[in-house]
């Protein structure tokens, strides 16, 4: 008897969830078409299927045994462990991107998203993260407010200023 | 001659001041794209669809076709000295080169490389000139139905053939196809998948798809399995070969181009197959095959002219029906798309000078690559040593650039962030990227042809059956499906067979 990994029944799982959304969905949607011999939910309703059968066939596959083989990078290992904490570390540099960009402007929450991500490619013990994160900072500054003054200046693209004057 | 002719005014366009700096820029990026991980032709084309805007569609085209040659040249870089190919096309070259390069070979490695993609992608793109206008007369008897047809066995190659798995490969198809029909539909004006958000009801942007799956699930990927201190074999002399390795190289560079040319051409999607199929040709025909698995210079030979080969025979398709076969060729479809204009057929007769143009630069482009990565091979390596703290850190920012500056929008940013955290799933349940991005651009396209074939039918459905083109061309879309696990099925049953009957 092969071991049945959990994580790949989950994701079929997950599969099977979106094909059943994209089913609802298909099914609410208007399908008389005067204009165009084909409804507009013709095409959804075929995905739909599609995604079902292909989920089920990567539950049973997972049910049996089938692991998936994570995407082999030039920087990654497919055979390490998942790294929690490093992917914590860039979600939370691109959420403080997102939350706080009009607020702060471009300036201050890319230099905080660089500093995130960063560590997450740092692997350092905890009493050495706040200076690591500190002359990340300063590094991510750097870039950005280059990359600000080319592109808001050279380009005529807008980012916001947030609390910085310029 | 008359071909001849065009591709003259072709170079007149290309060689301006101005559009020979776009080619320039356009293959310096591609380069360090292809050697730098984390970042490939796809995402930079992406990146700079805003940016390039303001700049007269040619120039822009000019640029993004030197990314796209300039990122298999720098590709093999990577793959040489690293041994961790960053595009797929590119892991046969790591098996022979990266021991060439163990074994103190690798300014070798390199420059059969970089001569090889340097003679492929010339004779490929003379193969284009002369080729795409017969494909454009071949593509001019099409309709709808054709056309439908042709982008079905595209979606059947792009993810069933290429790749691990076809069930995971139509997976990841579907998902794109999906984001792809996000918004309003042009013909009805009924709202699909918009979850009642009104930024959705245009639909999601190319950008924010390719930027999301590539950039940011890349970074998180990377991130949760980060490998660090590899092993980057220095070089520090400019590329070059021996006398023996030049006789070694020059018919395997040209066996190769013949193999990746056709592949690019038809739809059979991207440079992995005949990148394999070439490896394979060598070692069969090699005077010493022992030597393969331990620094054969064939093996690099080959399997990069293929690539380039390859590369260059995906524009026919491209150029001709409006047909991507790659994930980079699919941006540029949408590229096309958002300058307002069709690439097809009838491209080569409205928008003449942009096209030659384009095929020109591509001449100019392999010449220019070749300086830049012959004498400069040492300086390319040099990118490798970037810190990766650092370089996913930048690879962030500008990726947000780039998404926010599409609308000025918030929104868009955490768009962003939701599809990267698909496309870390993706990655982390080996489903590939590449069909997502063919089917969310290709998709959309495809169902307005479906419509149109239909409507022209009255509604009948076997009008993809019955016009004679269509149904070979699904026909073979058919097969290219079902043949390889039937075939793998008979196999395994005769093997038992032969087991059961000594």
């Amino acid at each position: 008897m092969r071991n049945v990994s959990p994580a790949d029944v989950v994701f079929a799982v997950a599969g099977i969830l979106l094909s059943i959304f994209v089913l609802i969905q298909a099914n609410g949607m208007s399908s008389t078409s005067t204009f165009a011999k084909v409804p507009p939910n013709i095409f959804p309703w075929m995905i739909g299927i599609g995604l079902l059968v292909a989920g089920l066939l990567l539950l049973i596959g997972a049910l049996r045994g089938d692991k998936a083989e994570p995407a082999g990078e030039e920087d990654a290992d497919p055979n390490a462990p998942t790294n929690y904490l490093a992917i914590v570390f860039v979600a939370a540099g691109l959420l403080t991107q997102i939350l706080f960009i009009n607020l702060l402007g471009f300036i201050i929450t890319s230099s905080l998203m660089f500093a995130g991500t960063a560590q997450g490619f740092r692997p350092l013990p905890s009493n050495q993260r706040a200076r690591a994160f500190g002359i990340d900072f300063l590094i991510g500054a750097a870039v950005s407010v280059i990359a600000y003054l080319g592109f808001t200046r050279g380009l005529g693209i807008q980012l916001p200023a947030g609390l910085l004057p310029f | 001659m008359d071909t001849f002719q065009s591709l003259m005014s072709g170079f007149a366009v290309a060689l301006t001041p101005n559009n020979l700096m776009f080619g320039f820029i356009g293959v310096f990026l591609g380069t360090m794209v292809g050697v730098l991980p984390g970042i490939g032709p796809a995402l930079t084309v992406a990146l700079l669809l805003p940016v390039t805007f303001k700049v007269e569609p040619v120039s822009a085209f000019i640029m993004f076709a030197g990314i796209y040659y300039g990122a298999m040249y720098g590709g093999s870089t990577t793959s040489i000295l690293l041994n961790t190919p960053g595009e797929s096309a590119s892991i046969i070259t790591s098996l022979e080169g990266n021991k060439m390069a163990r074994a103190g070979r690798g300014a070798a490695a390199l420059a059969t490389a970089a001569i090889g993609s340097f003679v492929a992608g010339t004779i490929a793109t003379v193969l284009l000139t002369f080729f795409a206008p017969v494909a454009v007369n071949l593509a001019l008897t099409f309709g709808a139905a054709e056309y439908f047809a042709v982008m079905v066995l595209s979606f059947v190659t792009v993810s069933a053939v290429l790749g691990g798995s076809p069930l995971r490969g139509i997976f990841a198809l579907l998902i794109g196809v999906l984001l792809g029909l996000v918004g309003t539909d042009v013909l009805t004006g009924q709202s699909r998948f918009d979850l009642g958000f009104a930024e959705l009801s245009d639909g999601i942007e190319v950008v924010i798809i390719v930027v999301g799956l590539f950039a940011v699930g890349e970074t998180l990927y990377v991130a949760s399995r980060f490998k660090s201190g590899q092993s980057i074999i220095k070089l520090r002399e400019r590329a070059s070969m021996t006398k023996e390795d030049w006789k070694r190289s020059w018919k395997p560079w040209l066996r190769g181009t013949a193999l990746g040319f056709p592949f690019g051409v038809l739809p059979a999607g991207g440079a992995e197959i005949p990148t394999f199929l070439s490896y394979a040709l060598e070692k069969r025909l090699a005077k010493n095959p022992e030597e393969f698995g331990h620094g054969a210079i064939e093996g690099v030979a080959g399997p990069e002219a293929a690539n380039n080969a390859s590369a260059a025979g995906v524009l026919v398709p491209l150029l001709t029906l409006g047909l991507p076969t790659s994930a980079t060729a699919a941006i540029m479809l949408a590229a096309f798309q958002s300058y307002g204009i069709q690439p097809g057929p009838l491209l080569f007769a409205t928008n003449g000078a942009l096209v030659w143009g384009l095929i020109a630069s591509l001449y100019i482009g392999n010449v220019l690559l070749l300086i830049l990565n012959l004498p400069l091979a040492g300086v390319w390596v040099r990118l490798l040593e970037i810190p990766r703290p650092l370089l996913y850190g930048g690879i962030l920012v500008f990726a947000s650039i780039g998404v926010y500056s599409l609308n000025n929008s918030v929104f868009d940013l955490a768009l962003l962030g939701i599809i990267g955290i698909l496309g870390y799933f993706m990655r982390r349940f080996d489903i590939p990227i590449a069909p997502a991005i063919v089917g969310m651009i290709l998709g959309p396209k495809a169902e307005e042809q479906f419509r149109r074939a239909m409507g022209i039918s009255q509604g009948d459905a076997t009008v993809f059956l019955t016009r004679p083109i269509s149904a070979v061309i699904l026909t073979i879309a058919v097969l290219a499906l079902v043949a390889p696990p039937l075939l793998r099925f008979w196999r395994s049953r005769k093997a038992k067979s032969d087991t059961i009957l000594p």
